[in-house]
């Protein structure tokens, strides 16, 4: 499912971590319509939110360092799921902010959700797709052991693939009711126009992967890619993707 | 010669419908229950059995007869002369005309014909059949007024015929040998065939000697003879025999009961012998089964004969009791037995009892299980206003009440139905005489059945009423927005959606309705998804709303509650 909220700034001033910002719009959403929902999505510990998101912001947009000036004082927020039931609580969520004026946290600006479309998905005939990715993808290596820290990857690193595929396999342990490794293991990324970024997200900065790349492989997985993402920080406006 | 009384004892279906047919024709105060399972009677009931036997059908089924239909126009007919033609009118024109239309067909038929030779009369009904012609209708009344004169002497003269048929047919020969044939040709043929008066190579032209001399002067004949020497067992009560001439071949639709351990043997049931007197009982199961529009139905209580006898009578006088042609639900007056009962036990004395059915020429059985039952009397409130719900599908006409409470027989849930209702709802509304409270009542009724069925626990009405309001206020959103020639359409998807139980394809279509109407999807349908027969419940109460939010009383709740 994709979901396009079309929102409205009060000001032209956005702080750059805006992904982090709009996120607690969003949690504050789903916090005044439903509760229990609320509870299981964002206070449950680390569970994987089934949605992703990805922010564009309507011209004239400057982005500077610190901060974005968005001139249109407007922008589009993509979200996808593969779980419709979570899209229409997200709709609803949403729909109860329809205009209204709801303040973004700890800056001096505010959002108005002016419309919410449900956009129709491009159907997937083949075992190739062409993705271009909305919002930066992160590939994590998360260290259980010692540090606990987080490794990036990038697509120039040559970690890259494994870890994604690592962390996929686990993601699909049991959503297919059968194990689906060697699918994942024959999955293909072939780069067009693939580069490294730098994105700031709560007070750190984290390497992630833009541009464009094809994915060959079994039809359903790309579907579920396509839905749900792809990457770490999902949840929090990474890795959403589209198809051209 | 002294001679023993006879003794009757309950056994498999057809034989125990066949002692209850033989008992209502002869009279219950005839017979005598010597054990709860047996009847006695002496050999003198058998005495002109054969008018007893016609006389029981003539009598039960006498308003159902062509006959009945024809005498009974005297009344109009006596009005109409009384009052010197005053309403007669146009309509009264064309009814007289399908009279006589009907009269015509009936009189000349091969059955009525047959029946002539037996009446001693010196009128010739054929001859009147071909002066009784219909009566040209006037374009309008005015017309009719204009030449009402001219219009009643010619009713008049066909007055005249017509009281000639009537009083030919209205004679007591007249009903005792129409009478026959009509029950012969309606009731009996349901049950049997091939012998005596339905063989039609038979040479005996009255049907009453035919019925005499084929089965009781045998059976008689048999009681009387000596049997000392008879090497051979009736397979029903064991008596000897003399040679293998009587079988059950006579019986319709090879009747044997499956289900039931006994009834292995009845596949053989040509080969079975009985001895003359059981082939006698076994020609009274027409009078056991009770029937309605070439269906009927027997309630195989085998426990108390008394009871039997009972049970069926109530359903009999239930179906009989309103029988002036309209058509009444088989399984209504079976239900409507089970809803009067005073306490619950008495409710379910017929738990586990065997229902037979006599359908497209065939038997179904049923056996009436606890659950069930309680199911029907749990909602009666729910199945009475199903009675009088028809509607047509493919030309044919169905009724929902029956469709129910088959399928409630059947351990079916209701959902290929309510898709059916609604499905011919958006198609045609003409053809469907039901509203959006009907089909809230089906749903539920299949609530109640699908938590018997698989343990659902919440309220069977609560789910229902809020999603039929989510598809009614829904679709006044629509109105509202000047939308509702889309509504259709909308509700065809989502049927297909609910057939197949996606509900992704019923969520995404939902879904951008609430988005067109800038709402949000209701919690009663995001609380249903993936609860299986609840999302179906849901999903076809919501669709129920969308489709007629108007009509019915789920309106007046929603009012009511200010929505
Ligand atoms: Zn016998």
């Amino acid at each position: 499912m994709r979901i396009k909220v079309d929102i409205e700034t009060g000001s032209m001033e956005l702080p750059i971590d805006y992904r982090r910002k709009f996120l607690s719009y969003i949690k504050s959403a789903f916090e005044d319509y439903n509760q229990e929902l609320y509870t299981e999505l964002y206070e449950m510990g680390s569970s994987p939110k089934s949605f992703c998101f990805s922010i564009y912001f309507l011209p004239e947009v400057e982005i500077g360092k610190e901060e974005i000036i968005l001139r249109s004082k407007r922008f589009t927020a993509w979200f996808t799921t593969p779980d419709i039931l979570m899209g229409v609580h997200l709709i609803n969520a949403l729909m109860a902010r329809r205009n209204k004026w709801f303040p973004l946290a700890d800056c001096d600006n505010k959002l108005r959700t002016l419309s919410i479309n449900n956009v129709q998905e491009r159907p997937i005939t083949a075992n190739t797709a062409l993705f271009r990715i909305l919002s930066p993808i992160v590939i994590r290596d998360h260290d259980n052991k010692e540090m606990k820290k987080d490794w990036y990857y990038t697509y120039e690193d040559s970690e890259f693939e494994i870890i994604w595929k690592r962390n996929l396999k686990a993601e699909l342990k049991n959503k297919f009711g059968r194990d689906v490794s060697s699918d994942i293991n024959e999955l293909q990324i072939k780069p067009i126009k693939l580069r490294k970024t730098v994105v700031r997200n709560y007070d750190i900065y984290i390497p992630c992967t833009i541009g464009n790349f094809i994915l060959e492989g079994e039809r359903y997985l790309l579907e579920y890619i396509y839905k749900a993402g792809i990457g770490s920080r999902r949840s929090l406006g990474f890795g959403c993707l589209d198809i051209v | 010669m002294k001679s023993d009384k006879i003794r009757l004892t309950l056994g498999d279906w057809q034989w125990n419908a066949s002692v209850i047919g033989f008992i209502n024709i002869v009279g219950e105060e005839n017979v005598c229950h010597i054990e709860a399972d047996t009847v006695e009677f002496w050999p003198e009931a058998l005495d002109g059995f054969e008018n007893k036997y016609f006389a029981y059908f003539i009598n039960t089924y006498e308003k159902t007869l062509s006959w009945y239909k024809i005498v009974n126009f005297q009344d109009r007919l006596n009005t109409y002369e009384e009052n010197n033609f005053e309403e007669f009118d146009l309509k009264a024109l064309e009814f007289l005309n399908v009279y006589i239309k009907d009269v015509k067909r009936y009189i000349k038929s091969n059955s009525y014909k047959a029946a002539y030779e037996l009446i001693d009369s010196e009128v010739e009904l054929l001859s009147f059949e071909k002066q009784l012609i219909t009566i040209k209708e006037p374009k309008n009344q005015q017309r009719f007024d204009v030449d009402k004169s001219e219009i009643v002497n010619e009713v008049k003269r066909r007055f005249l015929l017509l009281q000639q048929i009537i009083n030919y047919c209205a004679s007591s020969e007249g009903r005792r040998y129409i009478g026959a044939k009509n029950a012969i040709y309606n009731i009996i043929n349901n049950a049997w065939n091939g012998v005596s008066f339905l063989n039609s190579q038979t040479k005996e032209k009255n049907i009453y000697s035919d019925y005499k001399s084929y089965f009781v002067d045998t059976a008689t004949g048999y009681l009387q003879s000596e049997k000392g020497k008879y090497k051979y067992n009736c397979f029903v009560c064991d008596a000897p025999i003399k040679d293998m001439s009587n079988d059950l071949s006579f019986l319709n639709a090879t009747g044997f009961d499956v289900a039931r351990k006994s009834s292995h043997v009845w596949n053989f049931q040509n080969d079975i012998t009985i001895c003359p007197l059981c082939k006698l009982i076994y020609s009274c199961l027409p009078a056991g089964i009770i029937y309605t529009y070439n269906r009927g139905i027997y309630i195989n209580q085998t426990i108390k004969l008394k009871d039997a006898v009972r049970i069926n009578n109530k359903i009999k006088s239930r179906i009989l009791r309103s029988q002036d042609g309209s058509m009444r639900p088989i399984y209504h007056a079976l239900v409507s037995v089970l809803h009067e009962q005073e306490n619950d036990s008495a409710k379910y004395e017929l738990a586990d009892v065997q229902v037979v059915r006599y359908e497209n020429e065939s038997y179904r059985f049923n056996i009436l299980a606890k659950p069930m039952l309680q199911i029907i009397v749990n909602s009666k409130k729910e199945l009475d206003s199903l009675i009088r719900v028809n509607f047509i599908e493919n030309g044919r006409n169905i009724n929902v009440y029956d469709e129910v409470i088959g399928r409630i027989f059947n351990n079916q849930n209701l959902f290929t139905l309510i898709h059916k209702m609604l499905y011919g709802k958006l198609s045609d509304a003409s053809k469907c005489y039901f509203n959006g409270s009907h089909v809230r009542n089906v749903l539920i009724i299949n609530q109640l059945i699908c938590s018997r069925l698989g343990g659902m626990k919440m309220d069977n009405t609560y789910l229902v009423k809020k999603s039929r309001e989510a598809g009614e206020s829904l679709r006044n959103k629509y109105f509202n927005k000047d939308s509702n020639h889309k509504l259709a359409g909308i509700c065809y998807r989502l049927l297909n959606a609910l057939k197949t139980t996606n509900e992704n394809m019923f969520m995404d279509v939902t879904l951008n309705c609430y988005l067109y109407v800038n709402s949000q999807v209701p919690k009663v349908i995001t609380d249903a998804l993936g609860r299986g027969k609840d999302f179906s419940t849901m999903g076809y109460a919501f669709v129920s709303g969308l489709i007629d939010g108007q009509d019915g009383s789920g309106n007046k709740e929603k009012k009511a509650e200010g929505e």
